[in-house]
């Protein structure tokens, strides 16, 4: 409630902008939660991969 | 090819690539005016007054603004002139740059630099961090021996998309040596035999190289050949190298300057040992420094930390087949 009477004192937010915005933004991350929820794992091999862009077959960097 | 300092060929090498490269700029403590303390970047303020940055002495300041900037599409380089204050930027270093790329799959491209090693100034100022580091998925750790390698790993490093940790020991940097003008390259990752031998396999790095070398020449009196092989980088390591002389000594003696217990030469020790084990014809031997913080007394520092007499004791005794004659 704080967040929102700031809000509209300081920047005028109109009637409903705030809720509009809250909406908004849960809506984004339902949608990444569900995308997140219903993609596969990933593979295994890749635990181990992406950690530097230095050769990782170097033996130094198993 | 001139001969230089190491501090002069770090120089010429960040010099080259700030010219090459406008995104490379530097920030660190005493470095516009006076170039570091060990003049490492001496003249780099002057030649790039926009591009050099004195900050507040408070390294996890300097370190988080130069991540910040890596993500940003520029490449710092964070002088810390003593590695030992690394310390109070670890989690910028370690929970930060490291992570960085796995978490997001983004580059962080900063090279991280200070002395490192043991040179007088008593505890706090000798750590020996080196193998903290490299135990550190996602950093990259190099640390040269000779002013041409200085020179060709710093160019490797501003051009790397990784985090690399830049260690200079301290009593190198007015170290002098030939360096290759023009674009000279030290790839990451790539050890040198810096003497061939067929006897024993000693690697080494940092200050122990010359030192390696000394001893090396002695035993060649003896009729003992031994191979000095100088790592460069700390990771990778360039195990293959490693495996390849070991497997042609058969026998393989591992110095650092830092402490023994879990230091980097454990590391290969163990990974030497599983590659060709059948190779060797004698246990590997680690020389390094005593468990103890460094001393303030120089005969104390003499008595904790490896000089040529401990190298030679060891070879000695890997020729023996004796460990305990170390």
């Amino acid at each position: 409630m704080g967040l929102r009477l700031a809000l509209e004192r300081a920047e005028g937010l109109a009637d409903g902008e705030y809720d509009r915005i809250v909406a908004e933004v849960d809506a984004e991350v339902d949608a990444a939660i569900a995308f997140a929820e219903s993609s596969p794992w990933p593979p295994l091999e890749t635990a181990g991969s992406g950690v530097t862009e230095i050769d990782p077959n170097l033996r130094g960097n198993p | 090819m001139s001969a230089i300092t190491l501090s002069q060929a770090f120089q010429h090498g960040v010099q080259e690539e700030m010219e090459r490269d406008e995104s490379i700029f530097v920030l660190g403590t005493d470095l516009v005016e006076r170039g570091g303390h060990f003049a490492q970047l001496k003249g780099i303020g002057a030649a790039f007054p926009d591009r050099v940055r004195d900050a507040p002495i408070s390294e996890a300041a300097m370190v988080s603004a130069g991540v910040g900037a890596s993500l940003n599409g520029l490449r710092p380089i964070v002088d810390l002139n003593f590695m030992d204050f690394a310390l109070g930027a670890m989690d910028e270093i370690i929970n930060q740059a490291a992570k960085i790329r796995y978490m997001w799959r983004s580059g962080v491209p900063i090279v991280v630099r200070g002395t490192a090693g043991i040179a007088g100034y008593a505890a706090q100022h000798n750590n020996s961090l080196e193998a903290g580091f490299a135990h550190t998925p996602g950093l990259l750790v190099v640390m040269p021996s000779t002013p041409a390698d200085t020179k060709g790993l710093i160019k490797a490093s501003l051009r790397s998309d990784d985090p690399v940790i830049f260690l200079m020991h301290k009593s190198l940097t007015g170290k002098r040596g030939e360096v290759p003008a023009g674009d000279h390259l030290v790839p990451l990752g790539v050890g040198e035999v810096r003497r061939p031998g067929t006897s024993v396999t000693l690697a080494t790095y940092g200050v122990l190289v010359s030192k390696a070398l000394n001893v090396a020449e002695r035993l060649a009196g003896q009729g003992i050949e031994v191979e000095v092989i100088d790592l460069r980088t700390l990771f990778p390591l360039d195990l293959e190298l490693l495996e390849q002389s070991v497997r042609k000594t058969g026998r393989l003696v591992l110095a650092s300057e830092a402490p023994r217990h879990g230091g980097i030469t454990s590391e290969i020790a163990a990974s030497v040992q599983e590659a060709v084990f059948y190779y060797l014809d004698a246990p590997v031997i680690r020389v390094g420094a005593q468990h103890t913080p460094i001393p303030h007394s120089p005969p104390l520092v003499a008595a904790a930390i490896p000089e040529e007499a401990d190298l030679e004791r060891a070879l000695h005794a890997s020729m023996s087949s004796n460990p305990e004659d170390v």
